[in-house]
């Protein structure tokens, strides 16, 4: 990537590109409504979409025109490994019985997150599930998703 | 006419009879002091966390531990800036310029105790200005229209654009895409559905609390997941500074702590602002007014008077915008607005008028906020400094899980958890790239604010776009737009080489 993007900006500027120009097309599909004196409903979604366009080619000018500089890591292992555990539990989360899966994602990521004392890794995925669990369950009276 | 009758006064007054109101914000304070000490987590974070909670509560007592959390939050942060040198939260980076050379010179439990009372004089300076200027100017309000409220709705989203920090144009688009995923539903006039993906649960639009959770708490959470950390070193407290001593400090430097909390106040009332301005501007302007033997940068107790006082006067100023105008003064303000919305209580002009005893409650409720913050701060301090140290890999799992589980008790809806997840991507990936997440959030606010005045405004004046300019009083607020964004982009350049300047300094005093 670093081939075509010299620098942050370019990258940045290029997505808010690709998302303007997305988000301007879904914003002139949207519907006219009933004939009533009014902006139309595209109106706000139309003029943020543009402005995202603009605000883009803006940065990418800008950082086309700038010294090369480092562009930042978007993951590393660590941040990947938590990301894709997040993403699971969060998608899934009421598909999944909230304590399971609560202490099996506590236990991943601090794995992950290379915690290396074995009493940490015993007592912490279990507390949290527990605590949390029962903290909404008996004090808030919120039912969290469980199987059974 | 007094929008606050005797009555209003002492029913907000006998909030304070309810024993509920004083545990929620002691609880408020104890969360926003770990919220604001933990390296990586802050003020709107653990706000856009509580508020799920207090959806079965009661106004009051949610209200008490939400101000807790916001006061004692703000105010946390510097103890990082201070052990570690890494700042909670922006707004006490320039509390570290003189906290941690104080700390590194064994005085960091001193550092600490004078930025827990100069927040707690800041507290209580923009509560007093709270309690007087925000009837007046709300009096004042009720003869606005919908054009001056689109003007004001601009105004602050132009702001927090204007005064992010790296640059203007990445402030802007971060706003512009909160705007965007405001108008995410139905339209409001004519029930036309915009970007809903035949998705029923974006009928209603996108839920603003998972949106905020994602946007602050998950994508923190990201961020210290990655691997290269630096490790810092967390300077020793052991060296305990006797109360007395703290308020001899204080009284030595009565007039700059008054002055920077008027300055805090003033800098929170402009709409989009934010503790990290308001720190700033205060510290520049210890600087331009230091004495000869003063050594800023190099542990001077008052920098951290200065930012300290500045940056907790923000909260009660930034009050000030939401309650009268219903337009938030900084992003936590911005998430309390939700807060307000959960009990059906929207703020703007007729707030007071119609609420005077919840006015006077949040008054009320916010210096309580900042007696507890005093003394669990002055009494806990050695016990903060241990939460500098909680690592990563215990934080991030538990902040996750309570994200999770937060944004699905809002209304027991796995796609609001989905929500979270989304907006937590999208958030780390602004960071990683140096975009402003506050001016998102700030979008997100005042997108529908903004959409509605500017219908009613131009349906009001028969599609005559010139009525923004014809009436003088958004004339004017569109005018001070212009200066402000003129002013604050000189101000920025001038805070950079101040930085510069004070860093400079300090590494020469190091080597020699």
């Amino acid at each position: 990537m670093s081939g075509i993007f010299k620098n942050p900006d370019m990258v940045s500027g290029a997505a808010l590109i690709v998302f303007g120009a997305v988000a301007t097309a879904l914003s002139l599909d949207i519907s006219r409504g009933p004939d009533i004196i009014s902006l139309p409903p595209n109106f706000m979604p139309l003029i943020c979409s543009v402005g995202i366009v603009l605000c883009g080619l803006v940065l990418l000018v800008r950082g086309f025109t700038s010294e090369r500089a480092e562009l930042p890591m978007i993951l590393d292992r660590g941040s990947a490994g938590v990301a894709v555990a997040l993403g699971f539990y969060f998608w899934f989360f009421d598909d999944l019985d909230f304590r399971l899966g609560t202490w099996a994602l506590v236990l991943v990521i601090m794995l992950v997150m290379r915690c290396r004392s074995w009493k940490q890794l015993l007592i912490v995925p279990i507390a949290t599930s527990a605590i949390i669990y029962v903290t909404f369950r008996y004090l808030f009276e919120i039912l969290l998703p469980v199987w059974g | 006419m007094d929008l606050i009758s005797s009555a209003d006064f002492m029913q907000g007054l006998a909030v304070l009879l309810n024993p509920n109101v004083h545990m929620f914000v002691l609880i408020g304070a104890i969360v926003g002091l770990v919220f604001g000490a933990a390296p990586g987590l802050t003020a709107p974070a653990a706000i856009a966390l509580m508020i799920p909670l207090t959806y079965d509560m009661g106004l009051e007592t949610s209200l008490a531990l939400l101000l807790g959390v916001y006061c004692s939050g703000y105010f946390a942060g510097s103890i990082p800036a201070i052990l570690i040198n890494t700042p909670g939260t922006p707004g006490n980076a320039a509390t570290g310029l003189d906290g941690y050379p104080m700390a590194q010179a064994g005085q960091g439990d001193r550092a600490v105790a004078i930025a827990i009372v100069g927040s707690f004089v800041g507290g209580l300076v923009a509560m007093v200005l709270l309690a007087s200027i925000a009837p007046t100017l709300a009096k004042f309000a009720l003869s606005f229209t919908s054009v001056e409220y689109f003007s004001l709705a601009l105004l602050g989203i132009v702001c927090v654009a204007g005064i992010s920090q790296g640059s203007l144009m990445k402030g802007l688009a971060a706003a512009l895409i909160g705007v965007l995923v405001s108008t995410v539903g139905l339209d409001p006039t004519s029930g036309v559905p915009r970007m809903i993906f035949g998705i029923p649960h974006l009928l209603a639009g996108v839920e603003i609390i998972p949106a905020l959770i994602g946007l602050f708490a998950l994508s923190e959470m990201l961020m210290k997941s990655h691997r290269n950390q630096p490790v810092q070193k967390v300077m020793k407290t052991e060296e305990r500074m006797r109360i007395g001593q703290i308020f001899m400090d204080f009284a030595r430097n009565k007039w700059l702590a008054l002055k920077s909390a008027l300055l805090g106040t003033f800098i929170g009332l402009l709409p989009g602002t934010g503790p990290a301005i308001g720190s700033w501007v205060a510290y520049g302007d210890a600087l331009r007014t230091a004495k000869p033997g003063d050594k800023y940068g190099k542990g001077e107790p008052k920098g951290i008077i200065a930012c300290e006082s500045a940056n907790n006067a923000v909260t009660g100023g930034a009050m000030v915008p939401l309650l009268t105008l219903g337009i938030p003064g900084d992003p936590v303000t911005a998430i309390l607005i939700g807060a307000l919305m959960i009990h059906g209580i929207e703020p703007g002009p007729f707030f007071i008028r119609d609420y005077g005893w919840l006015f006077v409650a949040i008054v009320l409720l916010l210096f309580l906020s900042n007696i507890w913050m005093v003394i669990i701060g002055l009494l806990s301090r050695g016990t903060l400094a241990k939460v500098v140290q909680i690592p990563a890999y215990i934080l991030v799992p538990v902040i996750c899980v309570m994200a999770a589980a937060g944004s699905f008790a809002v209304v027991n809806s796995a796609f609001d958890v989905r929500i979270v997840l989304l907006f937590g991507i999208v958030g780390y990936l602004m960071v990683r790239f140096d975009f402003p997440v506050a001016a998102v959030v700030l979008g997100l606010v005042l997108g529908p604010i903004l959409e509605s005045n500017l219908r009613n405004a131009l349906i009001g004046s028969q599609m005559d776009p010139t009525v923004f300019v014809t009436r003088p009083i958004s004339l004017a607020i569109l005018i001070a737009m212009v200066a402000l964004l003129l002013i604050w982009k000189r101000q920025a350049k001038k805070q950079a080489r101040l930085t510069e300047q004070v860093l400079n300094d300090s590494k020469k005093g190091d080597e020699t």
